[in-house]
């Protein structure tokens, strides 16, 4: 077991090491930050020498990562070249909007999902389970952007019923600004997480529903209900366990995706979140938040997955890592 | 090819008794002859600058008043038609999807064979390779290439959706192979002295198949999501080669003026295509895998 999670220890810093390098490698040989954040008129010859040195640009290539590499360790990923602003500080300020939507869009579109497969893996001829597999398959069909568009057009354009745009009031506690706290924060909150989770509702319907059909079918299923167990029993004490470890093992793949989708509907809803920072360092080449968001996202889901290796064992005594 | 004729009646017949999957079927051909047909039968050619009109901005849709020909669907802020626009947008979401799943599949499967096959430290890259991609998703890595590379086009999003993508089938053939090696079917050939190259090709490829061909399915359709979703975000195609969606970002900021019309249509025809082709999919995982 400790030699496993060194293993996987040691992978997760070979890995945090190249996605860096590969990163930063790329975004050197792209566009002269200088150029592109600078308005010409005012960049004589010595604005711009000055402006190299002060962004240590004008330093050989190797030398640029390893000071990056060394600072990145202590958490200070540099200066961003267009807000003249450290990055951590930055990222940090952006960090709660993002977090609180992800976690809500993740927990309530998995939990949603859940409830939704087990519905029409018990009830497969009902009116509700059909609609709700049609449900799923409109979850994995219809692009994220594409719900959060259409939401908008009815519930703020041709209802006005929800705010369209940013988190509304928030609430200050210490470094965190949130926006749980406050009614318009909850009313600006509905639509992004919806938009965020009806995805991860259809894959957790869809995979929930298949999982479920087949314990259903086995043998010790049937030996718990001819016991006379409970409903409540044989599917939440026997059924679901099992089926919990695939849905583990995708739920562990789903930050992935959560993250990537979570730029684009922070892009629709003007989320003043981590992705809409990403962005905006996109289309304006600044490399230190781009590279930095790149790490530190990689860095999440690397933990992450450590975490989700470990709830197998503890769901299913039979995985040992050796 | 009597094998094979009679497998393809056996398949047109279980098709025909899944009205869902034959309706899918219908559609993502119409589609696809749509898009392929797109130069004759859209009624303007929207990527052809000097035929535009801006005086035809923001026309509404034929049927609503203000409306009129040859816009059936509207026009957008540069009066392009939309139904021209979708007709060629159509052609990128195909274009992309097809060279995709081409070009990361044959890739992938060429790999997750020989991987397979050899075992060994390419074996063991291959694997920690999928893991890290898998837990990155192709849609991130897609976003962050797409990010980092300035090129916008076509091309670009091939690539940047490609290069991650060939390991989901890489890692299908891997396991069919390490299934099929142990095969008696195989230790003949190989006692018969055939090749690794031939045993791969004609003895393990053709019984890994039917997996990779779900996989083939479901990756089409979220190929065409990905498509859109970066040129949604300004990181895809081109302004001048809008794709759905690319119109759907233009459209989108024009949420307030309503004129929806830039909007719902294409993405009804995005939605369209890829519930078709999941449901496409669906059907072809039973019909695959009686599991």
């Amino acid at each position: 077991m400790a030699g496993y999670l060194l293993r996987r220890l040691l992978q997760s810093v070979v890995v945090l090491f190249s996605v860096s390098l590969i990163s930063f490698v790329i975004f050197q040989y792209l566009g002269d930050p200088i150029r592109t954040n600078y308005n010409p008129q005012e960049l004589t010859r010595q604005r711009v020498v000055q402006l190299r040195r002060e962004l240590g640009l004008d330093q050989p290539f190797y030398l640029q990562y390893a000071h990056w590499l060394e600072r990145a360790l202590h958490g200070d990923f540099g200066l961003s070249y267009r807000q003249r602003l450290p990055v951590m500080r930055l990222i940090l300020a952006r960090a709660p909007a993002t977090l609180e939507l992800a976690t809500l869009a993740l927990f309530s579109g998995t939990l949603l999902g859940l409830l939704l497969g087990i519905w029409s893996a018990l009830h497969p001829r009902s009116l509700s389970a059909k609609s709700a597999i049609v449900t799923s398959l409109l979850g994995i069909s219809t692009p994220t952007f594409v719900v959060g568009l259409l939401l908008i057009l009815l519930f703020s354009v041709s209802w006005h019923w929800l705010p369209p745009f940013g988190r509304g009031t928030t609430v200050s506690l210490g470094a965190w600004r949130s926006g749980l706290l406050t009614l318009s924060g909850w009313q600006h909150l509905i639509m992004p997480v919806i938009t965020l989770g009806l995805f991860q509702v259809g894959v957790m319907a869809r995979l929930t529903r298949s999982g479920m059909l087949e314990v259903l079918a086995q043998d010790y299923v049937r030996t718990a209900w001819a016991k006379g167990l409970s409903s409540t029993q044989v599917v939440g004490k026997h059924a679901l366990r099992n089926v919990l470890i695939p849905v583990i093992t995708v739920l562990g793949m789903s930050y992935g995706e959560l993250i990537a989708f979570s730029i684009v509907t922070e892009s629709i809803f003007q989320w003043p979140g981590l992705g809409n920072l990403l962005l905006h360092a996109v289309f304006s080449s600044d490399q230190p938040i781009v590279v930095a968001y790149i790490v530190l996202t990689s860095l999440l889901i690397l933990s992450l997955n450590l975490v989700v290796d470990l709830l197998y064992v503890a769901l299913n005594p039979r995985i040992r890592y050796g | 090819m009597a094998k094979s004729r009679q497998q393809g009646s056996e398949w047109w017949q279980s098709l025909s008794r899944s009205p869902l999957a034959l309706i899918s079927a219908i559609l993502i051909l119409l589609l696809g002859l749509a898009a392929l047909f797109a130069p004759w039968l859209s009624p303007q050619n929207p990527y052809d600058l000097a035929t535009l009109n801006l005086s035809d901005a923001f026309q509404p849709p034929l049927w609503l008043p203000g409306g009129h020909w040859p816009y059936l669907l509207g026009t957008d802020n540069l009066g392009r038609g939309i139904l021209s626009t979708i007709l060629y947008g159509l052609r990128i979401s195909f274009v992309v999807g097809l060279s995709v799943v081409l070009l990361a599949g044959g890739m992938g499967i060429v790999t997750g064979l020989w991987a397979g096959y050899r075992g060994g430290w390419l074996d063991a890259l291959l694997m920690r390779l999928a893991d890290t991609v898998f837990s990155f998703s192709t849609t991130l890595m897609a976003i962050l290439i797409m990010g980092l590379l300035k090129a916008r086009g076509v091309g670009a999003v091939v690539f940047a959706i490609a290069i991650t993508d060939w390991v989901r089938y890489a890692r299908t053939a891997r396991g069919s192979t390490l299934t099929l090696k142990p095969e008696e079917f195989v230790s003949a050939a190989q006692a018969l002295g055939a090749g690794s190259w031939r045993i791969l090709t004609r003895h393990i490829l053709p019984n890994a198949l039917p997996p990779l061909l779900v996989i083939a399915a479901v990756d089409f359709a979220v190929v065409v999501i990905l498509e859109a979703t970066l040129s949604f975000l300004g990181i895809g195609v081109p302004i001048t080669q809008p794709s759905l969606g690319m119109m759907i970002a233009i459209g989108s900021k024009y949420l307030y003026a309503g004129y929806w019309w830039m909007i719902v249509f294409p993405c009804a025809v995005l939605i369209l295509l890829t519930m078709a082709v999941n449901l496409l999919g669906d059907w072809l995982r039973t019909e695959l895998d009686p599991h």
